[in-house]
């Protein structure tokens, strides 16, 4: 029970002497001031106004850095190269968004939600999809031959830009990626690199081309030599969102955050799980393949789960 | 050291009477309660805060599920496909419609705005975009549809998805009352046409149309 129990002051009251003193003399008695004193509607901005205590009524901290080359005119856009060979070549985009020398630390009952954006456009030359030994080449009938059948690509190509943290030390020299995501360097199937599809939070997805046939008809294409409609994919952004609740995951200290590109993955399976495998046939033979990247942005947010 | 709650001074501010005197109330009221730099810091947690918070994060990381596919859309999953694809929509099974890829329920929600968020990732093999009306063809655009439904209403939904493998985020705000809420997540590919391929020329497998995985599923709650 509270130990202050004098009537409050009321609005046209007189402020004399006599009651501001016994005012005070309630306030300085030892343990006047606690939990029951002050608890649910006795807290005040002070309270909330302190981000080291992690009291935020809702956000705790909120940071923003931007990442890439700032240049929204794509005059000299940097490029990501396709891979020839496992392990993937990770791009490292510029920029990181830095928590300082103390880090961040993602505690009990908090989430991290982090959103990112970057500016990028897959490009390539010849027909990197008809490579020898190139995934998800589809051989579809064609109405009048010869041939009997053409291929075509399943478009099931795709880059990734991938979100890493530093949770080691503030030099920013450990990256790895976030919680919930693979790093894409280990055989996962059939000798094949990559990770399975439930081991890519934090990871958006590009496309890295668009084909069709033009003018299917009853499942066929027209032949006798159909030709592959090849629908370039300009400036796109990469975009997507990471929430990550501390529990029951053992608490992190976060330093900072940032991207990667690396690709060309293509979907892959065995009897149990799909996977995201690494295709490095794709360059060979005059075809080449590339992402171009330009601006981007990094937002992070802490917040109180409630 | 005591906070102005209104009116605080600016540098070269016009100064009117009325901003000392709200101060001055203000300062006669606190008499009353504690100053609100009398409180010691450590009395405020989050665990003391949480009986009477103001938000709630929800928070579904579907790729940590037990489902047979972790993250992944779980229903119309033709696992006939080669081994240069995934287990996923196929025309052999699925002919187009909604599906639900799963249901979560908002327990202990006290009413108020939410703002519900869907990430993920998704595949649609964007074959059959004709358009070309003069051709006599029938423009036929395929694209892989999701929607996010809570206590059955839709709050979200997107067109989604036209070609390849893309990521997306599709969010939404409702106003709910208090109480449990059921959360549905949707999604939808544009069915077949008379047109369509839909086993390869040799090999006689199931061609992959359309597949969706990488889905963490938010919601944040701002209480009244």
């Amino acid at each position: 029970m509270s130990r202050i129990n004098r009537p409050p002051v009321l609005p046209g009251d007189p402020a004399n002497a006599a009651q501001l003193n016994a005012a005070y003399t309630d306030f300085s008695q030892l343990g006047a001031v606690d939990q029951l004193n002050t608890r649910d509607s006795g807290f005040d901005l002070a309270h909330f106004q302190a981000p080291a205590t992690g009291n935020g009524p809702v956000i705790i901290r909120s940071d923003s850095a931007n990442v890439g080359t700032g240049d929204i005119y794509h005059s000299a856009s940097p490029v990501a190269p396709a891979s020839i060979a496992a392990p993937p070549t990770k791009t490292v985009v510029s920029g990181v968004l830095s928590y300082g020398a103390n880090g961040q630390v993602l505690a009990d009952g908090q989430v991290l939600r982090v959103y990112y954006n970057l500016a990028v456009r897959p490009k390539y030359g010849g027909t990197p999809w008809d490579s020898p030994g190139a995934l998800g080449q589809y051989d579809v009938p064609v109405t009048t031959g010869p041939p009997p059948n053409v291929f075509i690509s399943d478009n099931a190509h795709f880059w990734l830009v991938q979100l890493e943290w530093d949770i080691t030390s503030s030099a920013l020299i450990n990256w790895i990626p976030v919680d919930g995501a693979g790093n894409f360097n280990g055989v996962v199937v059939a000798g094949r690199t990559g990770d399975s599809l439930q081991t890519m939070r934090g990871c958006a997805c590009v496309p890295a081309w668009n084909l069709t046939y033009n003018r299917w008809r009853d499942g066929e294409v027209p032949g006798p030599t159909p030709s592959i409609e090849d629908r370039r994919i300009g400036w796109s952004s990469a975009s997507t969102g990471y929430v990550l609740l501390k529990n029951p995951l053992t608490s992190r200290t976060i330093y900072g955050l940032r991207l990667v590109i690396h690709g060309i993955y293509h979907p892959y399976r065995d009897a149990t799980t799909n996977y995201a495998v690494l295709d490095v046939n794709l360059v060979s033979g005059g075809n080449t393949a590339e992402m171009e990247y330009d601006q981007g942005n990094i937002t992070a947010i802490f917040m109180r789960e409630q | 050291m005591k906070r102005w709650t209104q009116h605080q001074p600016r540098p070269a501010q016009l100064v009117e009477a009325q901003q000392f005197n709200a101060e001055m109330q203000a300062a006669r009221s606190s008499m009353a309660s504690l100053d609100r730099t009398q409180f010691p810091l450590a009395v405020l947690s989050p665990a003391t805060l949480a009986p009477s918070a103001v938000a709630r994060v929800y928070l579904t990381e579907l790729v940590n599920g037990a489902l047979a596919y972790p993250g992944q859309q779980n229903t119309e999953l033709d696992t006939a496909t080669n081994a240069e694809s995934w287990a996923g929509a196929t025309y052999d099974i699925y002919s187009g419609g909604w599906q639900t890829c799963f249901v979560t329920t908002l327990n202990g929600h006290r009413g108020g705005n939410t703002i519900v968020e869907l990430i993920g990732s998704g595949f649609c093999n964007g074959w059959d975009h004709v358009v070309q009306p003069a051709s006599g063809f029938v423009i036929n655009e395929k694209f892989l549809s999701t929607r996010i439904r809570v206590n059955g209403v839709t709050v979200a939904e997107q067109g989604g998805i036209p070609h390849g493998v893309q990521t997306f985020r599709l969010f939404g705000a409702v106003q709910l009352p208090p109480g449990n809420h059921e959360v549905a997540v949707d999604w939808r590919g544009v069915g077949p046409t008379a047109n369509e391929p839909v086993r390869e020329y040799t090999g006689n497998e199931p061609i992959l149309r359309y597949h969706l995985f990488n889905m963490t599923f938010a919601a944040y709650a701002r209480f009244r």
